[in-house]
């Protein structure tokens, strides 16, 4: 029989335990989750100045398909060319880059080729189905960069093929436009011989998705109808049917699909709208959620479904660190208010370990690599640190903080990319062939 | 009381590094692999070479045995990445292979004949096709095995590294490269070329 100063004492321990378990794995989550970029440190992507002291050509920015840094394509060269890499691209999911530039400085087309590659990381993660053409105009050097992916279809010698027989002959001629179309085709040509694994196509996953919550909202609209006085349900039943079964035709090539998946969304929805509209409360929160679903499609319409997710991740985001925070600060108020000493030593703590933080990320020149794991150690310290002073002891602390590493470590493993084009993390092992002219 | 004992385990969990030390040391003997791999690309390309190079060039025995033996030499060594004397025996045998491989293409020169054969010049953009990607394959090695050794001798990894008993690891050098690979003047006035000075074997 265990007294209750004991038991208070057991719970008290175990309370320590989990959040020591909670700390750990925060922890170990933090570095594997930096480290989910490739391990060596990212080449830098512009550079003046190389080790030796020599000048390197800088690497811009990935724009767009096209890059053509000293002048050489027309206007109407340069749009051709992304036109035709865009279907090209569209159709097979790979990327394909071109690069024109007036020299590589001290260093050669190879170097600078795969420096470019691997600053911009061409072609899908995994396959790596990259493509990059180099011109440097002052040096008169041409090359192909190939990805791992692709190596199987353009080896090296078709990579040489392709610059002797259709880029060189026309850049002798001096027409560079020409030149980088015709081999700008016979890559695209090349790589679609290469059996690589099909593109997403955003477009249609968007619609499909909305095709199912439709059929979602349907049978919930249909159960609160059909709930109603005065209204038959066996017919209101078979009028959501009937709409699903409109909505499901809609869908090209799905309908079958669909339609199966319809008993499944009229069992679970349908008597749950049924039920919403039994309480008033529930009437109320369905009515609000209903038109929260209806604005987000409309925004969806008008903005694009990326941007109205990215500014739904930014305000969730802004919500949960609200209310994560307003943790630790009701904490020590409570300890100032309550336990001045307590809350002293807290606050000594507290800034011990965040200068310890700072100082750690200061050594290690301000890498993002230390910053995140870093950063989350201090976010799950504060909270940890302050909610602790609050009555009801840490269990609530450790709650909010198991949480609170899990959104962060959502937040830090996902890469934001806010230009339109950006590289898929494709490797390119140096493969390709280079020419002069 | 409890957020002391609290502190100090975070700490030592924080500090340990045992799993980073795994991925880099996985991430480094992956390198090596892809080094080894193209290496060895390379190897293979050579007997075709020399049989394309003897079809116009038979006179060259000197240059093209030194390649065969150059080739044959590199196939016998077993490298261990991790034994300093190994890695640069290693070294110095590809050294030697590219010095005789530059000495073959700047005898190549003087044959036209041979340099418009079709199948020398895809042999040709396959060789430099290989010798790209060692560098490159040679340069991420060089990066992981710089990454791995600052990370296993920083504190406080360095005592988990010295308690399971990671040790740092040997890193290719460029002075040795540098003295093997000069490509001689080719003086085509004199009947026999001057041999150059051959090094030592090491150990």
């Amino acid at each position: 029989m265990v007294s209750r100063q004991g038991r208070r004492r057991l719970a008290g321990i175990v309370d320590t335990l989990a959040l020591a378990v909670v700390l750990a794995s925060a922890f170990a989550v933090a570095p594997a989750a930096a480290q989910d970029r490739a391990t060596p440190r990212a080449v830098p992507v512009l550079v003046e100045k190389s080790a030796d002291g020599g000048v390197l050509a800088a690497v811009p920015p990935l724009s767009s398909a096209v890059i053509d840094t000293s002048g050489t394509l027309s206007g109407n060269a340069t749009s051709r060319i992304e036109a035709r890499i865009a279907t090209f691209e569209e159709g097979t999911g790979s990327q394909l880059q071109v690069l024109v530039v007036p020299t590589t400085g001290d260093e050669s087309i190879e170097a600078y080729a795969n420096r470019a590659f691997e600053a911009w990381k061409l072609g899908r993660k995994g396959v790596d189905d990259g493509l990059l053409l180099v011109v440097a105009k002052n040096d008169r050097q041409a090359r192909i960069e190939v990805g791992y992916g692709l190596e199987g279809a353009i080896p090296d010698i078709t990579a040489g093929r392709v610059l002797d027989e259709y880029v060189v002959p026309k850049f002798r001629d001096g027409d560079y436009g020409s030149g980088i179309e015709a081999g700008v085709e016979q890559l695209i040509r090349l790589a679609e011989g290469e059996a690589l694994p099909p593109p997403e196509h955003g477009t249609e996953d968007d619609v499909s998705g909305q095709a199912l919550l439709l059929l979602v909202l349907l049978a919930v609209v249909g159960g609160m109808v059909g709930s109603l006085k005065g209204v038959s349900w066996p017919w209101m039943l078979g009028a959501t049917v009937l709409a699903c079964v409109l909505v499901a035709a809609l869908m090209p090539g799905m309908f079958v699909a669909y339609l199966l998946s319809m008993p499944f969304t009229l069992v679970f929805f349908w008597p749950l709208g049924w039920f919403l509209m039994q309480s008033g409360k529930a009437r109320w929160w369905a009515g609000a959620m209903l038109a929260l679903v209806a604005l987000a499609a409309l925004l969806v319409q008008l903005f694009g479904g990326i941007k109205v997710m990215a500014g739904l991740g930014i305000v969730l985001a802004a919500a949960f660190l609200c209310v994560f925070l307003s943790l630790p600060v009701l904490g020590a108020t409570h300890a100032w208010k309550h336990n001045r000493t307590g809350f002293w030593v807290r606050a000594c703590v507290w800034i011990a370990g965040l200068s310890f933080a700072l100082y750690a990320i200061a050594s290690a020149d301000w890498s993002i690599d230390t910053m995140i794991p870093a950063g989350m150690a201090c976010f799950i310290g504060t909270i940890v640190l302050f909610a602790t002073a609050l009555p009801g002891g840490s269990g609530s602390g450790g709650r909010s903080s198991r949480s609170g590493s899990r959104s962060s470590h959502s937040r830090s493993s996902r890469s934001s990319s806010s230009s339109s084009r950006s590289g898929g993390g494709g490797r390119s092992g140096g493969g390709g062939a280079s020419r002069s002219w | 009381m409890r957020l002391i004992l609290l502190m100090v385990l975070a700490a030592l969990l924080s500090g340990c590094g045992y799993n980073q030390i795994q991925q880099k040391d996985e991430a480094v003997n992956a390198g090596w692999s892809e080094v080894l791999s193209q290496y060895k690309r390379r190897a293979d390309l050579v007997p075709n070479l020399v049989n394309t190079v003897k079809g116009y060039a038979s006179h060259e025995q000197q240059v093209l045995t030194q390649v065969t033996e150059a080739r044959a030499k590199v196939g016998q060594i077993n490298v261990n990445a991790d034994d300093v004397a190994s890695l640069a025996q290693f070294q110095q045998a590809q050294g030697e292979l590219s010095g005789a491989l530059s000495r073959l293409m700047a005898v190549v020169e003087s044959y036209p004949n041979l340099k418009a054969d079709q199948a020398f010049l895809n042999l040709q953009t396959q060789l430099e096709g290989t010798e790209n990607r060692i560098t490159v394959a040679r340069g991420r090695y060089i990066q992981l095995v710089q990454d791995y050794n600052t990370y296993i001798r920083s504190f406080p990894q360095n005592l988990v590294a010295m308690m399971f008993g990671y040790k740092t690891r040997p890193n290719f050098t460029v002075e040795n490269e540098a003295q093997i690979q000069d490509a001689p003047t080719v003086d085509f006035g004199n009947s026999a070329p001057e041999a150059p000075p051959q090094p030592a074997p090491a150990g």
